[in-house]
Parts: C-alpha cells; sequence; structure tokens
C-alpha cells in the first residue's frame, strides 16, 4: 500500500514538472538578454512585492505556491507562434479560461489548480505560469484598492 | 444499443460545434485586424469582470445567474469603415444560423438587435448585434439563460455592450 502511494506521489511529482517544462522550453531559448533572468514567485516573495501592505492583495496571493513569469524577445513579440505553445497545455487537459486580443493581447488557460498565460501589450511579451488557487472574483476589488507605488513593479524595472 | 449511444454523442459534438459559430466566425474574420476586440471568457472567469461595488445582495445574484451560463464572446469595435454593411451582414447571418429574433431597439445613434436560440425549452444561446455610426459589437452568452436574470447582467458585469441587456425587461413583462 505504501509502495502504491509512494509510487502515486512519484507520478504526481513528474507530472507538475512537466506541466510546467512546457512553458520553460518554449520561453527559455527566447529569453532577449541572457542576464534576464525569469521571475520566480513564491508566497513569501509574493508578499514582499507588496510593499504597502494592501490586504487585498495579500487574501489574493494567500493559496497561490508558485509564478514563474518570462519576458521574451522582441523576435518573439512579433512573430505569429508566440502563443504556439498553448496547445501543448490544451492537449494535456489545459482549458481556455479566458482570451482577449486586439491592440494587447491575454490569453488565460487553466487545469484545476494550475494556470500558464500569455500578455502582450506595449511592446512587450510575458509568458506565466502559475500554481495555486486564486480567488478570481477579488481581482476587481484589488484593481479598484491599489495605487500608484504600492508594489514592486519587478517585471517592468529590469528593463531600467 | 452501441448505435444509439453512438448516434447521441454524434449529435452532441455536432451542436457543441455548432453553438457559438456565428460569433467565432467573426473572431476568426477579424482575428489580425487590432482595430477589433475580441474576447471570450469561459464561466469560470466571469468573475473577473463582476461590477463589485454592489450589495451582497447583487453579488449572490451575480454568482445564481453566472452559474448556469458556459461562457461569453465579445467581437467589438469603436470605429469600422462600412457600420451599416456590417450590422446588416451580422444580423443576416444570426437568422441564418437559426437564432429567433427576440427584439430591436433603433435609434438616432444605434440599432441593437437581440436574438435567441431555444433547444427543448431552454434557451441555450443569445446573441446581439449592435451597429452604430462607426461602431459594431457582436456578444454571445451561452449556456442556460433566463431571459428574466439575463438583462440584470448589465449592471453586475463590467462589460459596456451588455447594456442593451436592460431592454430585455420591456420585453419580458
Amino acid at each position: 500500500m505504501q509502495k502504491t502511494f509512494s509510487l502515486l506521489l512519484l507520478l504526481l511529482s513528474i507530472t507538475t514538472t512537466a506541466q510546467e517544462s512546457i512553458i520553460k522550453e518554449f520561453s527559455e531559448p527566447r529569453r532577449p538578454r541572457r542576464w534576464l533572468n525569469p521571475i520566480c514567485l513564491y508566497p513569501s516573495t509574493l508578499r514582499m512585492i507588496n510593499i504597502s501592505g494592501n490586504p487585498d492583495y495579500n487574501e489574493l496571493v494567500n493559496d497561490i505556491e508558485k509564478i514563474l513569469i518570462y519576458t521574451l524577445d522582441s523576435a518573439t513579440t512579433v512573430s505569429d507562434d508566440y502563443d504556439s505553445w498553448i496547445s501543448d497545455y490544451e492537449e494535456i487537459g489545459f482549458e481556455e479560461y479566458i482570451s482577449l486580443y486586439g491592440e494587447q493581447t491575454m490569453k488565460i488557460y487553466g487545469k484545476e489548480e494550475e494556470y500558464v498565460g500569455v500578455v502582450k501589450a506595449e511592446g512587450r511579451l510575458l509568458t506565466f505560469y502559475l500554481r495555486g488557487a486564486i480567488p478570481f472574483h477579488k481581482i476587481p476589488t484589488l484593481i479598484n484598492s491599489f495605487g500608484e507605488g504600492d508594489f514592486l513593479n519587478i517585471v517592468t524595472d529590469q528593463f531600467k | 444499443m452501441k448505435k444509439i449511444v453512438l448516434t447521441i454523442m454524434t449529435v452532441s459534438i455536432v451542436s457543441l460545434a455548432f453553438s457559438q459559430e456565428v460569433v467565432t466566425k467573426y473572431m476568426d474574420k477579424y482575428e489580425n485586424d487590432e482595430t477589433f476586440t475580441k474576447v471570450s471568457v469561459s464561466s469560470k472567469m466571469f468573475s473577473l469582470f463582476a461590477e463589485m461595488e454592489g450589495s451582497e445582495e447583487d453579488e449572490q445574484l451575480f454568482y445564481d445567474i453566472t452559474s448556469k451560463l458556459k461562457g461569453m464572446k465579445v467581437v467589438a469595435s469603436e470605429k469600422v469603415s462600412k457600420p451599416k454593411e456590417l450590422y446588416s451582414g451580422a444580423v443576416s447571418d444570426v437568422e441564418k444560423a437559426g437564432f429567433e429574433e427576440l427584439m430591436t431597439v433603433k435609434d438616432a445613434e444605434e440599432n441593437v438587435k437581440i436574438s435567441i436560440k431555444e433547444k427543448s425549452g431552454t434557451i441555450e444561446e443569445l446573441i446581439m448585434v449592435m451597429g452604430g455610426k462607426e461602431q459594431f459589437a457582436m456578444v454571445s452568452i451561452f449556456g442556460e439563460i433566463d431571459l428574466k436574470e439575463i438583462s440584470k447582467l448589465a449592471s453586475l458585469m463590467r462589460v459596456n455592450q451588455l447594456k442593451y441587456l436592460k431592454n430585455l425587461d420591456d420585453v419580458i413583462d
């Protein structure tokens, strides 16, 4: 029985890694400069960037285990296949949660408590992987409540 | 028995493929046109557009309505070159797809047509086509739709194009 349980745990960890690896395999070779590392946020770092201590934000990120964010290069940003990796996630059961495209693009796909997505705006392209639970209904409240300078903008600050 | 199951499965798959086909067609047509905003939202993400400044009652009503829906698709542009042609073409496409007209609103500024598709007494899709002097919008809401409730979505969601749903109150009563 214990062996079966251990095997199940091992399989689960392999699946989780595999799901994260799809986005990594696409994004890693498309990082613009060697020094521009992906941003990896865990519960402690997620709370740390909330410099004003916004309670709505803390509530929103409370059950997030990990967020991985890649900023991709300009060639990928203008290419047509910047979101080609999403089909690999669809094959393993990820569903489209939201797609918005026009001047800006945002796509979020999810399966249980894992989310992947792409955001293309203001000439920049980001891909992300998120593991954990997010109360989506709290996001509008958060948007209403945060002000300029409430958060350390770790993504755009990399370009300064 | 196997044949019956297979037939039911085929019919289900075909009807699933045809649902939201009108709006999807427009989303595909303007996929690379940045003047058109295309949005596809699954029911799991409706809460992202919720107007949360309302009361607890509104919040409950929002969840009651959206829990029965499967998703929403929107194609919209603030500046189209031939809005009248686009509007009449879209209205015609909706009719051809077997939708029944529910109501039309016409004024000096814009035309709005709301149509529905029913199956076994249940409204499974509502399409709203809007054409203005320069604007165009097409909204599809699909799932299990209750007309009495859906008109209230306009004030519960931060989606501008849904404002026309308020007009449904006049038709229902």
